[in-house]
C-alpha cells in the first residue's frame, strides 16, 4: 500500500510512467476480443458443426456413388464403347481438319463470294428501281409524259427480277455448301456428346461434390403463420430453425443415416401434405423452433411449455387439424386410445371433446331389480372381474357396507318390467335352446361355453385379409383383438331371473330402449327353450339376509350418496340421477397441464413429470389418495401398453384454438364411411358379416360355407353395388329372410332413420355408387328382348327357378337347396350389378353355389351373344311379375 | 440397394434349382420292359354298415326313375369295397399314359362313374344325360374350385385338371348328388370294382409305396416290391 501510495506521490502526473499498465491492459483487450471472436464463431454455434457433418456425411455419399458411378465406367464395355467413341471422335476431328473439309470449306467461301457480288447487284439494282419508279410518280404528278420513265422502271424490274432469281439459286447453293460443311462439325459434337452422356453422372456428381465443399454454413429458418391464435384471434408466428442442423429432413436418401440427419419418415404422404413451408416443424414437433443450442430448441429446458413431442406422443399433433377423424393411419397409437376412451367410457365422467355424441358405456340399471338377482349384484358391484374377468366396468374398491348401500338404492329405484301377455310357464327342452343358440346367430357377438367352433372350412376362402397398404388414408380400423363384443354368457344363470332373460331374448329394446343388442324375431317356445338352456349356465348363490339389508331406508339414502359421489351415472342410466353432473374434472386441456397443476399427493416415488403422473393416474389413481384428500376415479386394470395407449389420447387433448384454414374436416365421402364405420361397430356387424375384408367369425360355428351370413363388403363384393339403395335402407329397419336355407337370421336392430340412412350410404359409398338416386331402366326394353330373357330363364335354357324362389313359387326339394327370391331382383337388386353376377358370379363372391353360366351360352338365342343375353335376362329380371 | 440385387440373386438361383428339381421328380412315361404287375383285394375290416337310401327331393320325374343308394361305403361280398382308389406314390418312370379323355356321366341324377380317375392335364368330358339342370361344383385340394352350370341344352362340358388331386364333385341343385375325380400324373392308379378288386399292370421292377383311399375310411399306405414279369398280390384292409 505504501509503495503504490509513494508510487503515485513521488513523480508528478505529467510525469508518471504508464507504459506497463497501457501495455498489459491492451494485450488482456486484444486476447478478450480474439477469445470473443473464436467463441462467437465456434462455441456459441453448435449447429455449424453438424452442418459440417452433415456436409461430410453426404460428401461420403457422393463419393460412394461417384465410386459406383467410375467403377461403371471402368468397366471393359464401357470402356470399350469410349475407347471406339474416342476413335470416332478423333476420325471426326481428322476429317473435320482434313482436305475434304478443306474443300468443303473452300466451296463455301467461294460460293458464299459469288452470291455476295450477284445480292450486291441485285440491292444496287433495287435503288435504281426505287429511282425510276420515283421519276414515274414524279412524272404523274407534274402531269407530264410517263410513258418514258414507266417503260424504263419495267426494264429495271424485269432485270431486278432475273438477278433476283440469281441469287436465290446462289444462295441455295451456299446453303448446300454449308450444309457439307457443317457436317464435318455435326459428326464431331453428336460423338462428343454422347461421350459426355456416358460421362454424365459422373460429372454431376463431381459438381455436387464440389457445390457441398463450397456450402457456406447458414441458419435455415422458416417462418410461418402457425396452426394456433393467441387470445386476440392474431395468428401466432413461428420461427423455425430446426432445419439448420435437420438438414436433411425434406430429402429422400438418408432414411439410415444417424440423426439429425435422418430423413422425416413416411415424408411423402407428412411432408407432401404438410409442406414444411407451411406448416414448419414445432407446430407438430414442439420444442422451442429459434432456439440453435441442441437442449434448448428440444425445449428440455426449464419452464419451457412445450418441450419436444418424443416417440408416439407425436401423434397427438395430428388432432389439432384432424379433430373429426376417428382413424389416422399414421398415428395408430392416438387412434387407438380414442378407440379406448369410447370402449371405457372416460366422458361419462370427464368432459371431453369429441365424445360428447357417444352414448353411455354401461347398461341402463332402471329396471336392475327384476333383471338380477340381488346377491350376484352386490358381488358384482363389489368385484366386476369376478363375475366377467374382461369386463369394461372399473373396480371401486368399496367397502362390504358401501357396496350394500348401493345395491339397495339401485334395488329401490329400479321400475317394474313391462306387462308381458306370454308368461315364461310351459316347460322347455334345453337341447333345443342350446341348438337354437348355436345356429340363430348368439354366436356373432357372445361366447358361449361348450359351442366351439367347428374346424376351419376346407376350401372355404380365408378369413377376410385386409387388402389395403397400411399409410392408405382411408384404411378402416384394425380388427378387435378379442371377440368379446357381448358379455360372456358362461355364468349368466347365477346373474339373472328367467323372467326377465325370457322378456329380454323376445324383445330386448322393449326392456332397455338404448340396448344394442338386437331382436332375433325368436317365437315364444323359441325363446322359452333359449331362456332354458341358458338358465343352466352356472348358479345362483345366495347370503342369507341380504334381501333383508338392501331393504333398510337408511342403506337406500346412503347408497344414493355414495352413487352421486362416486358418479355411477356416468355410464349407467339411473333413475333419480337423470340431470346429475359429471363428477370429475374437464379434461378438455388436460395434454398441456404443467406440473404444478398436478396433484402429486404423497407418491414420492412418482417422478415429477407429466408423463409419469398420467402413467401412474391410469395405472392406480388411488397412488395420490392422502388423508386428507381422496381419490374418487375407480380402477379400470388397465395394463402397462394400455395406459401407454390412453396417456398418448390424454397427451391430446388441448384447447388450443386452431385457425379454420388449418382444420381438415372430412369429406361428404370420408363423412359417410365414417359414420357407417361407426354404426358397423356400435352393432357389430362385423360379428356375423364380412366388412372392409374384416369380421365374419361366426363363420367358424357353421359347417358350411353356405350356411353362413353374405359377406358384404370384400374384393369385389360390395353390398352397396349389389343391392339399391331404397331396398338396402328398408331391409335394414325390418329385415325379411331372403335366404331360408340359413339358420342364422338377420336381426331387427330397431335402428334409427339416422342410423339407417347412414348404414345406406356407407355402403353406396363403398360401392361407388350415389344415393339416392340410381339406374332402374333406360327405356323401354324390346319386346323381343324380354321374351329371350324369358325364354333363358325357362326350363329349357337356364332353369334358374330350379333353385331360386319367385315370390310365392317355391322351387322342388328342402329349402336348404334354394336360392334367394328372384321376385325381390327388380326392387332389391342394381341391374348393372345382376349383368357383373351373371358373367362370374365366382369372381364376385368366391365359394358361391350359384353356379356360372357364361362363357357357353345358348346358341340359338340372340346369335348367341352374351351381352345381350345378359342384358335380356337383367331386363326380364326388372320386370319380372309384370304383364 | 445391394441388399435387393442380392436378394434378387439368391431368389433367380433358388428358382432355377427348385425348377430342375421340380422337373426330375416329375413323372416320365415311356416304354416299360419286363413290367410286373400288383393286384389284390381292399377289404372292409369289421362289420360293413348298411347302405342308406338316398332321398330324392326334386325332379323325380327324372331323378326318381330309380332307387338311390348311397355311395359313399359300397362293401361287395367278401367285405371287398368298391371304389376305393390304389395308386403308387411317387412314381418317377414308367409307362406312358394313352388315356387322354375320361367321362363323367351325370344319368339319373347320379354321378357314373362315382370315383374317376383321369391324367393330370388331360380333359374330362362331363356328360348331362338327363337333360336338366345340373351343375359341376367342385371342391379340390390343389386344383382351384369350379362351378360351372350345365343347362339342358349343354350336352357336354369340358373341364381340365392341371394338377394331381382328390377332388370332391357336387351338384348344389341335386344335394344327394357326390362324385369323385381322382386326378394323377401317372397310369399306376385303379378304382377297385364291386368285388373290391383291383390290378396295376406293366409296373417298373422296384419298391413302391402303395397308397388306398376311400373317401369315408380316408388313407393307408403300405409297401409293396414288384418283380420282372412276376405278379405281386395285395391285400390291404381298411377300417372306420
Amino acid at each position: 500500500m505504501q509503495s503504490w501510495r509513494g508510487w503515485r506521490t513521488s513523480k508528478l502526473a505529467e510525469q508518471r510512467s504508464l507504459r506497463v499498465l497501457f501495455f498489459v491492459s491492451s494485450m488482456l483487450f486484444m486476447l478478450a476480443a480474439v477469445w470473443a471472436m473464436w467463441n462467437e464463431g465456434k462455441t456459441r454455434r453448435p449447429w455449424k458443426a453438424y452442418q459440417q457433418g452433415f456436409n461430410r456425411l453426404e460428401s461420403e455419399q457422393v463419393a460412394r456413388e461417384l465410386a459406383t458411378e467410375r467403377l461403371r465406367l471402368d468397366t471393359p464395355e464401357v470402356r470399350a464403347t469410349v475407347a471406339k467413341l474416342q476413335e470416332d471422335l478423333k476420325a471426326a476431328h481428322a476429317r473435320l481438319a482434313g482436305p475434304e473439309s478443306a474443300k468443303a470449306r473452300q466451296l463455301l467461301r467461294q460460293r458464299e463470294a459469288e452470291y455476295a457480288e450477284i445480292n450486291m447487284k441485285a440491292q444496287f439494282m433495287k435503288s435504281e428501281l426505287d429511282e425510276a419508279q420515283y421519276w414515274v410518280e414524279q412524272a404523274i404528278y407534274s402531269e407530264t409524259d410517263s410513258a418514258k420513265a414507266k417503260t424504263k422502271a419495267a426494264a429495271i424490274e424485269k432485270q431486278l427480277r432475273a438477278l433476283t432469281a440469281q441469287a436465290d439459286g446462289l444462295n441455295a447453293r451456299v446453303e448446300e455448301a454449308r450444309g457439307v460443311v457443317t457436317r464435318f462439325q455435326a459428326d464431331v459434337d453428336t460423338i462428343q456428346g454422347r461421350i459426355d452422356e456416358l460421362h454424365a453422372p459422373v460429372t454431376a456428381l463431381e459438381r455436387r461434390l464440389e457445390s457441398i465443399k463450397a456450402r457456406s454454413p447458414e441458419v435455415k429458418q422458416i417462418v410461418v403463420e402457425g396452426l394456433a391464435t393467441n387470445e386476440f384471434k392474431e395468428p401466432i408466428l413461428t420461427v423455425d430453425r430446426c432445419a439448420t442442423c435437420h438438414l436433411a429432413i425434406d430429402r429422400p436418401g438418408f432414411e439410415q443415416a444417424r440423426q439429425p440427419f435422418r430423413t422425416h419418415p413416411y415424408r411423402e404422404v407428412l411432408l407432401g401434405k404438410h409442406q414444411t413451408a407451411r406448416f414448419g416443424c414445432t407446430s407438430c414437433h414442439q420444442g422451442q423452433g429459434p432456439t440453435l443450442e441442441v437442449k434448448a430448441a428440444h425445449g428440455d429446458v426449464r419452464h419451457w411449455y412445450h418441450p419436444l413431442l418424443r416417440g408416439d406422443f407425436v401423434q397427438t399433433s395430428c388432432r389439432k387439424c384432424h379433430a373429426e377423424k376417428k382413424e389416422l393411419a399414421l398415428a395408430p397409437v392416438y387412434s387407438r386410445g380414442r378407440r379406448m376412451v369410447e370402449e371405457r367410457g372416460c366422458f361419462g365422467c370427464h368432459t371431453m371433446a369429441g365424445f360428447e355424441k357417444v352414448p353411455k358405456v354401461g347398461p341402463d340399471l332402471t329396471r336392475i331389480a327384476s333383471k338380477v338377482d340381488p346377491n350376484w349384484l352386490v358381488r358384482w358391484i363389489q368385484k366386476p372381474k369376478g363375475y366377467l374377468p374382461k369386463t369394461k366396468m372399473p373396480h371401486f374398491d368399496l367397502s362390504d357396507e358401501d357396496t350394500l348401500s348401493i345395491a339397495a338404492y339401485l334395488l329401490r329405484a329400479s321400475q317394474p318390467m313391462p306387462e308381458h301377455q306370454v308368461a315364461l310357464k310351459a316347460p322347455a327342452s334345453v337341447e333345443r335352446g342350446r341348438e337354437i343358440v348355436s345356429r340363430v346367430g348368439c354366436l356373432g357377438c357372445h361366447r358361449i361355453p361348450g359351442i366351439e367352433a367347428k374346424a376351419p372350412l376346407a376350401g372355404a376362402p380365408p378369413a377376410g385379409l385386409p387388402e389395403h397398404a397400411p399409410a392408405s388414408l382411408l384404411a378402416p380400423p384394425p380388427p378387435p383383438e378379442n371377440q368379446d363384443f357381448a358379455p360372456d354368457l358362461s355364468k349368466i344363470a347365477s346373474k339373472v331371473n328367467a323372467d326377465w332373460l325370457f322378456a329380454w331374448v323376445k324383445n330386448p329394446k322393449q326392456l332397455r330402449p338404448t340396448t344394442r343388442m338386437p331382436d332375433l324375431r325368436l317365437s315364444d317356445e323359441e325363446a322359452r327353450a333359449v331362456t332354458a338352456f341358458l338358465m343352466t349356465l352356472g348358479q345362483k348363490q345366495t347370503v342369507a339376509g341380504l334381501e333383508r339389508e338392501v331393504r333398510k331406508p337408511e342403506r337406500i339414502a346412503a347408497g344414493e350418496h355414495l352413487i352421486r359421489k362416486r358418479g355411477c351415472f356416468g355410464c349407467h342410466d339411473i333413475k333419480g340421477f337423470e340431470t346429475a353432473e359429471k363428477i370429475a374434472p374437464d379434461l378438455s386441456n388436460f395434454g398441456h397441464k404443467r406440473l404444478l397443476e398436478l396433484f402429486f399427493g404423497e407418491a414420492v416415488q412418482v417422478k415429477q413429470t407429466w408423463q409419469d403422473y398420467t402413467f401412474w393416474k391410469l395405472k392406480n389413481p388411488q397412488i395420490y389418495a392422502t388423508t386428507r384428500v381422496e381419490q374418487l376415479m375407480p380402477n379400470f386394470g388397465f395394463s402397462d401398453e394400455e395406459a401407454e395407449t390412453l396417456r398418448v389420447l390424454l397427451k391430446s387433448l388441448s384447447a388450443e384454438r386452431i385457425q379454420p384454414q388449418f382444420q381438415r374436416g372430412l369429406s361428404d365421402e370420408e363423412l359417410a364411411i365414417h359414420n357407417g364405420r361407426t354404426i358397423v361397430a356400435r352393432y357389430n356387424c362385423n360379428g356375423c358379416h364380412v366388412i372392409e375384408a374384416q369380421g365374419g367369425a361366426i363363420a367358424a360355428f357353421y359347417a358350411n360355407e353356405t350356411r353362413i351370413p353374405p359377406p358384404l363388403e370384400v374384393g369385389m363384393m360390395h353390398e352397396g353395388e349389389k343391392v339399391q339403395a331404397t331396398w338396402l335402407y328398408q331391409f335394414l329397419g325390418r329385415p325379411i329372410p331372403l335366404r331360408p336355407w340359413l339358420d342364422v337370421r338377420m336381426p331387427t336392430f330397431g335402428l334409427s332413420i339416422e342410423e339407417a340412412t347412414a348404414l345406406t350410404n356407407y355402403f353406396a359409398v363403398m360401392g361407388k355408387q350415389r344415393v339416392p338416386y340410381e339406374y332402374v331402366s333406360v327405356g323401354e326394353p324390346s319386346h323381343e328382348l324380354l321374351k329371350a330373357g324369358r325364354l333363358l330363364m325357362s326350363k329349357d335354357y337356364f332353369d334358374c327357378f330350379t333353385c331360386h324362389q319367385q315370390g310365392e313359387r317355391k322351387p322342388e326339394g328342402p329349402p336348404e337347396s334354394w336360392a334367394p327370391d328372384l321376385g325381390l331382383a327388380k326392387r332389391r337388386l342394381r341391374p348393372i350389378w345382376i349383368g357383373k353376377w351373371l358373367k362370374d358370379p365366382q369372381k364376385v363372391q368366391p365359394g358361391t353355389k350359384m353356379p356360372s353360366y357364361y362363357p357357353g351360352g345358348p346358341e340359338d338365342i340372340l346369335e348367341g351373344k352374351e351381352d345381350r343375353q345378359i342384358q335380356a335376362i337383367t331386363e326380364y329380371l326388372m320386370r319380372l311379375g309384370e304383364d | 440397394m445391394r441388399r435387393i440385387r442380392e436378394i434378387v440373386a439368391v431368389t433367380v438361383v433358388a428358382g432355377c434349382v427348385l425348377g430342375t428339381a421340380a422337373q426330375t421328380l416329375a413323372y416320365e412315361g415311356g416304354e416299360v420292359k419286363d413290367g410286373g404287375t400288383i393286384s389284390g383285394t381292399i377289404k372292409f375290416a369289421g362289420t360293413p354298415p348298411a347302405r342308406k337310401e338316398l332321398q330324392v327331393t326334386k325332379d323325380k320325374e327324372i331323378c326318381g326313375k330309380k332307387q338311390h343308394m348311397n355311395w359313399d361305403l359300397v362293401v361287395g361280398p367278401n367285405k371287398g369295397i368298391e371304389n376305393a382308389v390304389v395308386s403308387l406314390l411317387d412314381v418317377k418312370k414308367g409307362e406312358k399314359w394313352a388315356m387322354t379323355k375320361t367321362t363323367l356321366d351325370q344319368n339319373g341324377c347320379e354321378y357314373t362313374p362315382h370315383v374317376a380317375v383321369m391324367p393330370a392335364g388331360g380333359e374330362l368330358d362331363i356328360l348331362n344325360s338327363d337333360g336338366i339342370l345340373h351343375n359341376i361344383h367342385t371342391y379340390g385340394q390343389v386344383n382351384s374350385s369350379i362351378n360351372r352350370a350345365q343347362p339342358k341344352f349343354k350336352k357336354v362340358l369340358t373341364e381340365k385338371f392341371a394338377k394331381p388331386d382328390i377332388i370332391k364333385v357336387t351338384c348344389d341343385a341335386h344335394s344327394w348328388m357326390l362324385g369323385w375325380l381322382v386326378v394323377s400324373d401317372h397310369p399306376y392308379v385303379a378304382v377297385t370294382n364291386d368285388k373290391g378288386e383291383f390290378t396295376l399292370r406293366n409296373v417298373p421292377p422296384g419298391n413302391y409305396k402303395l397308397e388306398v383311399w376311400q373317401e369315408t375310411l380316408g388313407k393307408k399306405v403300405q409297401n409293396v416290391v414288384v418283380k420282372a414279369k412276376q405278379e405281386t398280390k395285395v391285400t390291404v384292409e381298411l377300417a372306420k
